[in-house]
C-alpha cells in the first residue's frame, strides 16, 4: 500500500522512515527535505496551512512542493545582498528602504499564499510582503538596516518555495498592462450593454404601446451616449485586428465583426441625428460584450502559463568568483567578459560558456539535455552555461558570455522553428473568409434589388441584412468551445498556452516521445539491494544512504528517503567520479561505495560479477569483502504500460526519440511496443526526423522535457511539456502537464477531438441560422428587435453547446 | 413621463461613476491576482480575535469539519 507524503503529496517509498508529528499524530513524509520544511511550518505555528490547503485544493491540481532543494541557510542566498547584483532588480525607496519583486517557484494554491504572507510578512524589517498567485510573484518592501534580502529569500526557501529575482522584460510588462486594459474594456462594454439594453426595452415597449416621439428621440440620444465608449474603446481591438488583416490582404473573423459593429453603429448614429430609420445600439453593445467576454475567458486561462518571463536568468547564478592575478573576487555574472578566469565550486552553476583550465570534475547537464547522469570533464573540455558542477572545484576560462552562449543559441533556434512552422489558419478564420465574401455579395445584391423596387428602403434593409447575419454566433463558435475546453483541461491538470493548439492536437496522428524525464521519471531511484556478504539488505541500504548524504551527485537523490543516521560514520570522503568512503567505528569497518574498481582497492578480494540489468550498479564493500550490489536506475513511469495501449487505441503511431545510448532505448521501446525508435539523437537530428514525418503527411505531437527538446517541440505540429521539464521546454510548448502523469495525454487528445466536434456543430448552427435569417432580412421582414433577439438567441445556443465540454470528464486511470 | 429627462441622465452619470470605480480598482492592482482571494476568505486565521468564552463553540465546529 502506498501512502502520500503529508507535505508534498508525492508517493512515499515503502522503505522510508521519515515522518512528522502534527497534533500528536505521526504523518509520513517522503524525504528529509519535506520533513524539514513541514517541521519549520509547524514550529512557526503555521500548521493551519495544511488545513487551508484542504479548502483551496478544489481550485486546481496541486504541484508537489519543491522538494529537491537542500534546505539552506542564508549564506546560500548571500550573493543577492551584493549591490551590483541588486542593481538589476531592486529599487531603492526612502533611506534604507528597498523594494523588489521575487519570482516564487512552487506556488500552487491560495494556502501557499497564506503561508508565505504569514511566515515572511512577520519577519522583523519586512515592511510589506504580498504574494500574487496569478503571476507567481511576490512584492517585497523591506528595511535594509533591519534585514537583508538574503534572509528574506532564505525564509522563503525554508518553507519549501524557491525565490528568484524577477526582472520584468518589456514583453512581460506589456502583457500585464494588456491584461488590465482588457478587463477595463470588458467592464465598459458590460456596463454600457446593460444600460443600452434597458433603454432598448423601453423603446420596444414604447413602439408597441405608442410613445411620444420626443421621448423616443431622447432615449436614442441616451443610448448613443452609452454605446459610443463601447464602440470606440471596448471594440477597438477588433477594428485594429481587422485593419491589420486587411493590410496583409488576409480575411479573419475580425473583419466581419468590425464590419457589423461599425456599420450598425454608424447607421444608428445617422438615424439618431437625422431622426429617421432604426437604431441597433443594443445589438452593437451586446455583441461587443459577448465577444470580449469569450476572449477574456480564453486569455485568462492562458495567462497562467505566461509567467515564464524569467526562464533564462533563473538558470544562471547571480554572481561568480572571478580569479585575476591570483586573487579571487565576487563579481556579477553580467559583468563577465570573454577571457576571464572563473573558479566554480562543487554544487555551483557554471556562469558562462567556457573551457576547463584546471581540475577534473563531473558536470550535470540536466538543465540543457534532460539527461541527469553527470558527464566527466577533463582539462580543455567545453563547459556550458547553466550546467552544474557536481564533483570538485575547477577553474575555467570564459569563451562566450551570456549574449552568445549556447543557451542563447538554442533560444534563437526555438524562435526560428516557430517562425518557419507553416502558418496553419484556424478553421473559424477559414469560414470567415468565405463568409465575408458571401455577406458582401449578398448585401450588394439586396441593395441593388431594393434600389430598383423602393429606393427609400434600400439602405435600411441592407443594414438589417448586415446586422442579422452579424457573425456573432459564427465568431463565438470557436472561441467559446476553446475557452470552455481550456478551463476544463486546467482542472484536470493540463495547461493550454496557445489558442490554436487544441485544433492541432485534435488532428494529430503521430506521437513522438523523448525518453529521459518523459517516459522515465527522470530521477534516479533505488531499484534493489543484493547483499553479498555478512550484512543483511536493510543494513547495507542504510549504510549506503549514510555515505550518500555527503554527496551532491544526482545518484544520492535515490537515497534521500532513507534515514541512515543510526549508523554514525566518521572520516567520510567524497572521491569525485569514483565513489564515497567512510569509517564505521562500531564494527571497525572501512566502507566504500561506488565503482567496483574503486571499492576493490580497499582490500584484495575478488570482485563479484556485475549483474546484467540496465542501469547503474554501485558496489558497497569493506576491507574484507564485497557487501552488496546496489542497483540504481531511472525507472520508467509506472503508468506507461496502461497508457501506451490507450494511446494506440486512439489511432496513434508511437515513436521514441532519445539522445540516450541505443541499448537503453531498445529495451524500453520493445517493452512498450512502440512503432519506431531512434537513439543517440542530437537536437538537429530530432528536428530532421520530425520534418521527415511531416513531409509524409503525418501530424506530429512531441512530448518532451529538456531544453534540447525545445526546438523540436516548436517545429512539431503540437507539443506537450512535462511538469518536471525545464522552463524553456515549457515556454515553447502550447500544452503543459501540471502533473507528471502520462495518462493526461490521452485525456488531452480526447478533449481536443471533442472540442473540434463541438466547434463544427457551432459553426454549422451559425451558418444554418444565417441561411434562415438572411431571406427574411433581405425581404425586409425583420424589425430591429427581431435582429437583436435573433442574434442573442443564436449566440446563447453556441455558448450553451460549448459548456457541454465542461461536463464530460475523461478519467486518468 | 417627463421624469425620464431627469432619470436617464442620472443613470448615465451613475454608469460613469461605476466606470471610474472600475478604473480605480484596476489601477490599484485589485484585479492582478484573480485566484487566491477567492479561497483566502475561507481560511480561519482569526483564533486570537475570538474571545475566550466563545472559543469552546468554534473549536467544536472546527473538529466536526476535520
Amino acid at each position: 500500500m502506498s501512502t502520500e507524503c503529508f507535505h508534498c503529496g508525492e508517493e512515499v517509498p515503502t522503505d522510508s522512515s521519515y515522518q512528522i508529528i502534527l497534533d500528536h499524530t505521526p504523518q509520513a513524509v517522503c524525504c528529509i527535505g519535506c520533513q524539514t520544511v513541514a517541521n519549520t511550518i509547524i514550529d512557526q505555528g503555521l500548521a493551519d496551512y495544511y488545513r487551508h490547503r484542504q479548502i483551496s485544493r478544489g481550485a486546481g491540481p496541486s504541484l508537489p512542493a519543491n522538494i529537491n532543494i537542500e534546505v539552506s541557510d542564508s549564506s546560500h542566498w548571500q550573493a543577492y545582498d551584493d549591490d551590483d547584483v541588486q542593481g538589476a532588480f531592486v529599487r531603492s525607496k526612502a533611506d534604507s528602504e528597498k523594494e523588489t519583486e521575487l519570482v516564487i517557484d512552487g506556488l500552487t494554491c491560495a494556502a501557499c499564499v497564506w503561508l508565505l504572507n504569514q511566515h515572511v510578512g512577520k519577519l522583523k524589517g519586512v515592511l510589506h510582503f504580498n504574494v500574487n498567485l496569478t503571476t507567481q510573484r511576490a512584492y517585497v518592501h523591506w528595511d535594509s538596516q533591519q534585514i537583508n534580502l538574503s534572509h528574506i529569500m532564505a525564509a522563503i526557501d525554508a518553507i519549501g518555495y524557491q525565490p528568484g529575482p524577477y526582472q520584468a522584460s518589456l514583453a512581460a510588462q506589456r502583457k500585464a498592462k494588456d491584461k488590465r486594459q482588457m478587463i477595463f474594456r470588458l467592464g465598459v462594454a458590460g456596463l454600457g450593454a446593460m444600460q443600452v439594453m434597458m433603454l432598448s426595452f423601453g423603446m420596444y415597449a414604447g413602439m408597441a404601446q405608442g410613445m411620444q416621439v420626443d421621448y423616443l428621440h431622447f432615449m436614442r440620444w441616451a443610448a448613443l451616449v452609452l454605446s459610443t465608449p463601447v464602440v470606440l474603446y471596448s471594440a477597438a481591438p477588433f477594428f485594429k485586428a481587422a485593419y491589420r488583416a486587411l493590410n496583409n490582404r488576409h480575411l479573419v473573423m475580425d473583419v466581419p465583426v468590425s464590419l457589423a459593429i461599425g456599420a450598425a453603429y454608424i447607421a444608428s448614429l445617422w438615424a439618431t441625428v437625422f431622426k429617421t430609420g432604426e437604431v441597433y445600439y443594443d445589438s452593437v453593445t451586446m455583441f461587443t460584450f459577448l465577444l470580449l467576454l469569450g476572449r477574456f475567458v480564453e486569455s485568462t486561462a492562458r495567462y497562467h502559463a505566461g509567467h515564464a518571463g524569467n526562464e533564462l536568468h533563473q538558470l544562471l547564478p547571480p554572481v561568480c568568483e572571478k580569479v585575476a592575478a591570483g586573487e579571487a573576487e565576487q563579481i556579477a555574472v553580467s559583468k563577465l567578459q570573454a577571457g576571464d578566469l572563473v573558479r566554480v565550486l562543487p554544487g555551483a552553476t557554471i556562469p558562462a560558456d567556457g573551457t576547463l583550465m584546471q581540475g577534473t570534475s563531473s558536470i550535470n547537464e540536466a538543465a540543457l539535455t534532460g539527461e541527469f547522469m553527470p558527464v566527466d570533464k577533463q582539462q580543455g573540455d567545453q563547459l556550458t552555461a547553466g550546467t552544474v558542477n557536481v564533483a570538485s572545484a575547477l577553474l575555467m576560462q570564459v569563451t562566450h558570455t551570456q549574449d552568445d552562449s549556447r543557451l542563447q543559441q538554442i533560444l534563437s533556434m526555438v524562435q526560428q522553428a516557430h517562425s518557419f512552422r507553416p502558418q496553419l489558419s484556424k478553421s473559424a478564420d477559414q469560414v470567415a473568409h468565405y463568409f465575408v465574401f458571401a455577406v458582401l455579395v449578398i448585401s450588394a445584391i439586396v441593395y441593388s434589388s431594393w434600389y430598383l423596387l423602393d429606393p427609400s428602403k434600400a439602405f435600411w434593409i441592407t443594414l438589417s441584412v448586415l446586422v442579422i447575419t452579424c457573425p456573432c454566433a459564427l465568431s463565438l463558435a470557436a472561441p467559446t468551445a476553446t475557452a470552455v475546453a481550456t478551463a476544463s483541461l486546467r482542472r484536470q491538470g493540463i495547461l493550454m498556452t496557445r489558442e490554436d493548439s487544441l485544433e492541432q492536437i485534435a488532428k494529430v496522428d503521430t506521437l513522438v516521445f523523448d525518453k529521459t524525464g518523459t517516459l522515465t521519471t527522470g530521477a534516479m531511484s533505488l531499484q534493489q539491494v543484493l547483499p553479498l556478504g555478512e550484512l543483511d539488505e536493510a543494513t547495507c541500504k542504510l549504510l549506503a544512504a549514510r555515505l550518500e548524504q555527503e554527496s551532491e551527485h544526482p545518484i544520492s537523490r535515490a537515497f534521500r528517503h532513507l534515514d541512515g543516521s543510526q549508523y554514525p560514520l566518521t572520516d567520510m570522503q567524497n572521491h569525485p567520479s569514483q565513489g564515497l568512503s567512510g569509517y564505521w567505528p562500531a564494527n571497525n569497518m572501512q566502507l566504500r561505495l561506488g565503482k567496483p574498481e574503486f571499492v576493490q582497492q580497499l582490500g584484495q578480494w575478488q570482485a563479484p560479477l556485475r549483474p546484467t540489468a540496465e542501469g547503474v550498479w554501485l558496489l558497497l564493500g569493506n576491507q574484507h569483502q564485497a557487501l552488496a550490489w546496489i542497483h540504481i536506475a531511472d525507472a520508467k513511469r509506472p503508468e506507461l504500460t496502461k497508457v501506451m495501449p490507450q494511446l494506440k487505441a486512439l489511432g496513434m503511431e508511437l515513436c521514441i526519440l532519445s539522445g540516450d545510448h541505443p541499448s537503453n532505448v531498445a529495451e524500453l521501446a520493445q517493452a512498450l511496443e512502440v512503432d519506431e525508435w531512434q537513439a543517440g539523437q542530437t537536437p538537429a537530428q530530432k528536428l530532421a526526423f520530425i520534418k521527415a514525418k511531416q513531409a509524409k503527411g503525418k501530424r506530429v505531437l512531441m512530448i518532451g522535457d529538456g531544453i534540447n527538446d525545445a526546438p523540436v517541440m516548436a517545429a512539431a505540429d503540437a507539443s506537450i511539456a512535462m511538469a518536471c521539464g525545464t522552463d524553456l521546454s515549457k515556454a515553447s510548448a502550447p500544452a503543459l502537464l501540471l502533473r507528471d502523469h502520462l495518462g493526461l495525454i490521452g485525456i488531452l487528445i480526447k478533449k481536443a477531438r471533442h472540442t473540434r466536434r463541438i466547434m463544427i456543430q457551432n459553426l454549422g448552427w451559425a451558418l444554418l441560422y444565417n441561411i434562415i435569417a438572411l431571406p427574411l432580412a433581405a425581404s425586409g421582414m425583420v424589425p430591429p428587435w427581431g435582429a437583436a433577439t435573433g442574434m442573442s438567441f443564436s449566440s446563447l445556443f453556441v455558448v450553451l453547446n460549448a459548456t457541454r465540454l465542461r461536463r464530460i470528464k475523461h478519467d486518468v486511470q | 413621463m417627463d421624469i425620464i429627462f431627469l432619470l436617464i441622465p442620472v443613470a448615465i452619470i451613475l454608469v460613469a461613476v461605476a466606470t471610474w470605480g472600475l478604473h480605480f480598482s484596476l489601477k490599484s492592482g485589485q484585479f492582478d491576482d484573480m485566484d487566491s482571494p477567492a479561497s483566502q476568505i475561507l481560511f480561519d486565521d482569526d483564533e486570537d480575535l475570538i474571545p475566550d468564552d466563545a472559543k469552546g463553540k468554534t473549536q467544536g465546529t472546527d473538529k466536526a469539519k476535520d
